[in-house]
């Protein structure tokens, strides 16, 4: 055994000093590929997500024509802000978002019991504008709910007479149309970290050792070809596991960016999901890490092996557009197949749904059988003449 | 002590379409402790076969071989122990200094860490490598390279030296430098083989020459032996004739 640790910290040295291979295990992984898949996400997320509870100032026009709409407003979180004359103006250039105007008539017009006006100048073409507009808007209307009930008891009926329907909504389907794809993110992106955090040393430690003509004198060496492949398969292993964690944090913290709205609701960002995520993970960089090996050590030379390893890495893509376009049950047969049960469970407890632990157990055991088999295959490589070819 | 008979080897075809190769037919002969031996041949000869059979890490089709008594097929661990192999144009590592490639190296065949690493300053000092010792060998020349992987076969200091073309790519120099190394290994009382298709070369270091050719070993003996056996004046006059070609048609 003391041949597999002197392997496994030669390879993880020689790795240390590969640039490239320290880029994509450090930064692509980890950094850049949750920043460009999540980023954006929580991004236009917060941008459109209304939240009730900030304060919002509001320019007003005329507000001293209509003091009992100002006090609920001030009620409900909005600020008063007296507006300038030139608001039109201001507006045009973006130095504000949303004016209110209470029109000179409104006072009268309310009194009379007629409708009285009121005016939301906008523009839609500044950022947030809509935002603030749909919230003052809803203000408005609660106010007006309030006002139309009071004039019907004023006038000795009950409002409800008015009210034929009360309609409410109420939708029983766990999974949310297009976004079940938030689901298949987070197994997608540790899929991708993983195999990019491993290429590098994967490819340079078996096809590159071949090709550069110091695999023959090391084969010679009194060390089994057991020990040779376990050693370079645990020194990738190590980096799979840190592009495994390292994104995890990330996207705990990317995701608990996110303002609380309808949309954060539908899911479960908490940290155990990430810890779930994490354990459910552990044999799928067992397996990552034994395919990649596996093909790298097939492969003639590091340029077929970073071919073929190009084209193998479409393959953690299929279960998750399979998912995305097809209604795949959820059975014991597709919780065994390596990768698409990740992705259905990792679905589920995103959605803050309980996992069945038979499945879960399924999945990892599964995964961890093939990745078992693929180490195998290896060493099997590792004790052919034509290696050496 | 090496002892190969009759070793044969064929290399199955890869497409349908070419027949397969056939590497060695009858290579047989002896390698005592205490002497150099050459393994002296053309290209294509079988040289680098014979020697990655011996080596352990091509299995021979027909014949056996041993070294210090151990079958190379049977017994390939107990070979490997005491073997110190240089392959031809062997790899180094590219991001690991000279020193760190010898003492991966010595790690692996058992040394302990300081073990390992007194022995790599000793070979370096011996083959001349102090200028080079700890820049990372990516860019290294040739002959830089070679002495590494000189150093990396011997770092264990095994018993038996197989070396595959080893003064490929050394100037004069380092070529005379690597030459008393072999005969002071030689005095030490190890068994040395090499191979080589420079007749000179084979002419100055060799106590024996086994001459290969087509796969198969032609002739066996010391230099002068081979001079006297094939009645020529030089080892390359003798060499066209034991491999069957008439000399004054190649000269």
């Amino acid at each position: 055994m003391r041949a597999f640790w002197i392997i496994v910290l030669k390879e993880i040295r020689d790795n240390l000093r590969d640039r490239r291979s320290m880029f994509f295990t450090l930064m692509y992984g980890p950094l850049l590929l949750p920043a460009l898949m999540i980023g954006p996400l929580v991004f236009n997320v917060n941008k459109h997500t209304v939240n009730f509870e900030q304060p919002l100032g509001v320019l007003v026009s005329g507000a001293e024509r209509a003091p009992n709409l100002m006090r609920f407003l001030s009620e409900h979180n909005i600020d008063v802000e007296k507006a300038r004359e030139n608001y039109q103006s201001t507006l045009r250039e973006g130095t504000h978002k949303l004016v209110l105007e209470v029109p000179s008539n409104y006072g009268e017009a309310f009194q009379a019991g007629e409708p009285a006006s009121l005016i939301l100048h906008y523009n839609s073409s500044e950022e947030g504008a809509d935002r603030e507009r749909r919230r003052l808007r809803r203000v408005l209307d609660g106010y007006n709910e309030q006002m139309r009930r009071l004039r019907f008891l004023a006038r000795g009926m009950d409002p409800q007479v008015f009210q034929p329907l009360q309609i409410s909504e109420h939708d029983l389907s766990r999974e949310v149309g297009g976004e079940v794809m938030v689901g298949l993110l987070i197994p997608f992106l540790l899929l991708f970290s993983m195999m990019m955090g491993g290429f590098y040393l994967a490819v340079d430690s078996t096809a590159g050792e071949r090709e550069r003509l110091s695999l023959e004198p090391l084969l010679v060496l009194p060390v089994s070809r057991v020990q040779l492949v376990l050693g370079k398969f645990t020194a990738v292993l190590g980096f799979v596991l840190i592009s495994l964690l390292a994104p995890l944090l990330t996207a705990f913290f990317l995701f608990n960016l996110l303002d609380e709205s309808g949309f954060s609701s539908q899911y479960d960002f908490s940290a155990m999901t990430f810890v779930i995520a994490g354990g459910l993970h552990l044999p799928v960089a067992f397996f990552l890490t034994a395919f990649l090996v596996m093909i790298a050590a097939f492969a003639r030379s590091t340029k077929e092996a970073q071919t073929q390893l190009g084209l193998a890495m479409m393959v953690p893509m299929i279960p998750f557009f399979a998912l995305q376009f097809m209604d795949v049950p959820k059975d014991s047969l597709t919780m065994a197949m390596p990768l698409l049960g990740q992705y259905q469970l990792m679905g589920s407890i995103v959605q803050g749904q309980d996992v069945a632990w038979s499945q879960a157990g399924l999945s990892m055991v599964s995964t961890s059988v093939v990745a078992a088999l693929f180490l195998l295959l290896t060493i099997h490589r590792y004790r052919q003449e034509s290696l050496l070819q | 002590m090496i002892e190969a008979e009759q070793l044969a080897k064929r290399f199955k075809a890869k497409g349908r379409k070419t027949k397969g190769v056939s590497a060695l037919t009858d290579v047989s002969f002896r390698a005592s402790d205490g002497e150099i031996t050459g393994l002296l041949g053309p290209n294509g000869a079988g040289k680098s076969t014979s020697l990655r059979i011996l080596a352990g890490l091509i299995r021979p089709d027909g014949g056996s071989a041993r070294v210090d008594g151990h079958d190379v097929v049977k017994d390939s661990l107990s070979v490997r122990r005491n073997l110190g192999y240089l392959p031809h144009n062997a790899g180094l590592y590219p991001r690991l200094s000279s020193r760190e490639n010898l003492v991966y190296y010595g790690r692996l065949c058992g040394l302990s860490r300081t073990q390992a690493q007194a022995r790599a300053r000793e070979l370096m000092e011996l083959l001349d490598m102090e200028d080079f010792a700890d820049r990372r060998t990516d860019g290294f020349s040739q002959g830089q390279r070679t002495k590494v992987a000189l150093g990396r076969a011997l770092i264990h200091r095994p018993r038996t030296l197989i070396l595959d073309e080893p003064t490929n790519g050394l100037d004069v120099m380092a070529t005379r430098n690597l030459r008393a190394i072999l005969r002071r290994l030689r005095d030490e009382g190890h068994c040395v083989l090499i191979s080589s298709h420079v007749m000179q070369e084979v002419a100055r270091l060799c106590d024996q020459v086994a001459i290969i050719s087509d796969g198969c070993v032609a002739m066996t003996g010391t230099v002068p032996g081979i001079l006297e056996e094939t009645g020529q004046q030089d080892l390359e006059d003798a060499f066209v004739v034991a491999i069957g070609e008439r000399p004054e048609v190649s000269a």
